[in-house]
């Protein structure tokens, strides 16, 4: 379980640490203030993390490829705060555990790798990170894996990373009776069941009226289909991380209410879930369903042009809810019509 | 205790079995002394006491009728910081007249508003009726969103703060009050 973070001059993000819930954590704020750094940084070292033991070097080189890859910057040293002259960029995850930490640095010039200050001492080889970027994935499966491998595409590495899950095989024995009972409300919702073709691994819905080819399912259906393949291969089921990039797009309202049933679900199995999200819907079912599980972080603009950290665990404590300024912001625009008609 | 008849605006609010219930706005030491003191001080609407409880109620109504009263200017986005801001001068502008009041009636009022155990905020929010089927079955501002902004801006002194109106003044528990 991932207890905190810091960052300092990391992109727009704000020098500060984050103190994680262990289940839930939500993330809101305007474009451009970092929430999406935070998850894909945050993924990036985690899933440098992952794979055989390597030296001090070879890791080095391998959160520095991961961030790379997931961010996609010209280099390395262009994730670290724009302001005049050198500077140094510092991530540091603290992790439940006895020194169980890690902390690197780079700076400005840093093309490929980071200096890693401390080393996490026990990999988190079984604890898998889980990326769902806004993108939908379920018609890349499973081409678009052996296309990012074999060739240099300028696509974010969530996107090949989490296509690569779909295209497993689903679990069988005591933990397919727990799939089963976080698949039934996402498949409830998809009015059918996600089936991949033993022959090309593409995906379908499957439903009662036939099976429905993965370009011809709705874009919202097709995000819970993505999650419904993560808990039937196992990849989102106990223990391990979710990362999930505005869940809430492409969503109705109606989705949106299960959605926040699900991730309450997952988090309720074991899972860490962070998500950045522009919903005030989502946010207050969240909050609604499983407040005592959550804590809520803002980021705001500040008068510097930098961005600032709010965090807590109720939204109460969160000073910046620009989605909320916004949407009485239009009520006073409706009642103006009002005053005019 | 006694029932108090006030007026803001077009509204008539009745206060039954309280303490008192005054509209601090027009105190005289509110308007002499403690309006202009350090800039400028705000004040809400009314000052309520009922047995230890203090109650603080600003009005805002967006139904009034332009022809016969000012519209409400305040954006409702704003609203949270207003009713925060006038809360606290009128907590200020209590503790000043409970000293410094030359109206004993103020003074007295004053004094005994400071002796109560707790305070309650309470939001008067008065809206337009309209058929807009995307605001359907709900007022223009809603009431949601009004509450969960009040919270935040008004923890330093009541974490639960009431956004009530002329249908929905029942709402409020400790408080026997009606508006027409």
């Amino acid at each position: 379980m991932l207890k905190s973070a810091d960052f300092s001059n990391f992109t727009t993000v704000p020098n500060d640490r984050w103190t994680f819930s262990p289940a839930i954590n939500v993330i809101v704020g305007e474009n451009g203030l970092g929430k999406s750094h935070v998850l894909k940084a945050i993924y990036s070292v985690m899933k440098a993390q992952m794979g055989p033991p390597v030296n001090k070097a070879q890791m080095e080189k391998r959160i520095a490829d991961e961030l790379l890859e997931t961010m996609r910057p010209d280099s390395l040293g262009r994730l670290v705060k724009r302001q005049p002259g050198r500077n140094r960029a510092e991530i540091n995850l603290s992790f439940k555990g006895r020194d169980a930490k890690v902390s690197f640095k780079f700076a400005t010039n840093s093309r490929s790798q980071v200096d890693l200050v401390t080393p996490l001492s026990d990999p988190l080889r079984h604890l898998r990170p889980v990326f769902i970027p806004t993108r939908e994935l379920m018609t890349l499966c499973p081409w678009f894996v052996s296309l990012y491998d074999n060739q240099y595409l300028p696509f974010e590495k969530t996107w090949r990373d989490t296509v690569s899950l779909l295209a497993q095989a689903n679990v069988r024995g005591p933990r397919e009776k727990v799939a089963k009972t976080l698949l039934d409300p996402i498949e409830d919702a998809m009015e059918g069941r996600v089936e991949a073709d033993r022959m090309t691994g593409r995906l379908y819905l499957r439903t009662r009226k036939g099976n429905v080819e993965a370009a011809l399912v709705a874009e919202g259906l097709r995000k819970f289909a993505v999650l419904a393949r993560l808990v039937s291969t196992g990849a989102l089921l106990k223990q391990g991380y979710l990362f999930w990039d505005e869940p809430e797009s492409n969503l109705n309202p109606k989705l949106i209410k299960t959605l926040a049933q699900i991730i309450l679900s997952l988090a309720q199995q074991g899972i860490q879930v962070f998500i950045a999200t522009h919903s005030l819907f989502l946010l207050r079912e969240i909050s609604i369903l499983g407040d005592s599980d959550a804590r809520y972080f803002a980021l705001a603009a500040s008068d510097d042009g930098d961005s600032r950290l709010e965090q807590g665990e109720s939204v109460e404590d969160l000073q910046t809810l620009v989605l909320l300024d916004e949407e009485l912001a239009q009520s006073g625009r409706f009642m103006e019509t009002l005053d005019h008609g | 205790m006694a029932d108090f008849f006030l007026e803001e605006g077009p509204l008539k609010f009745t206060f039954q079995n309280v303490n008192f219930a005054q509209k601090y706005d027009k105190w005289r030491h509110y308007i002499k002394k403690f309006q202009n003191a350090g800039g400028r001080s705000k004040a809400v609407d009314f000052v309520v006491v009922h047995g230890e409880d203090l109650w603080l109620i600003e009005v805002i109504n967006y139904r009034q009728c332009p022809e016969t009263e000012p519209p409400e200017s305040i954006e409702p986005q704003d609203i949270s910081e207003e009713v925060a801001l006038k809360v606290k001068d009128t907590l200020g502008g209590l503790v000043s007249a409970a000293f410094r009041a030359d109206d004993t009636n103020e003074r007295v009022c004053a004094r005994q508003a400071l002796t109560c155990s707790s305070i309650h905020v309470v939001l008067h929010l008065e809206q337009p009726e309209h058929n807009n089927r995307l605001y359907r079955g709900r007022a223009p501002v809603s009431r949601l969103d009004i509450l969960e902004s009040l919270r935040w801006s008004m923890r330093f002194i009541d974490s639960n703060p009431e956004v009530i109106n002329k249908e929905s003044v029942d709402r409020l528990s400790g408080l026997q009050l009606s508006v027409q």
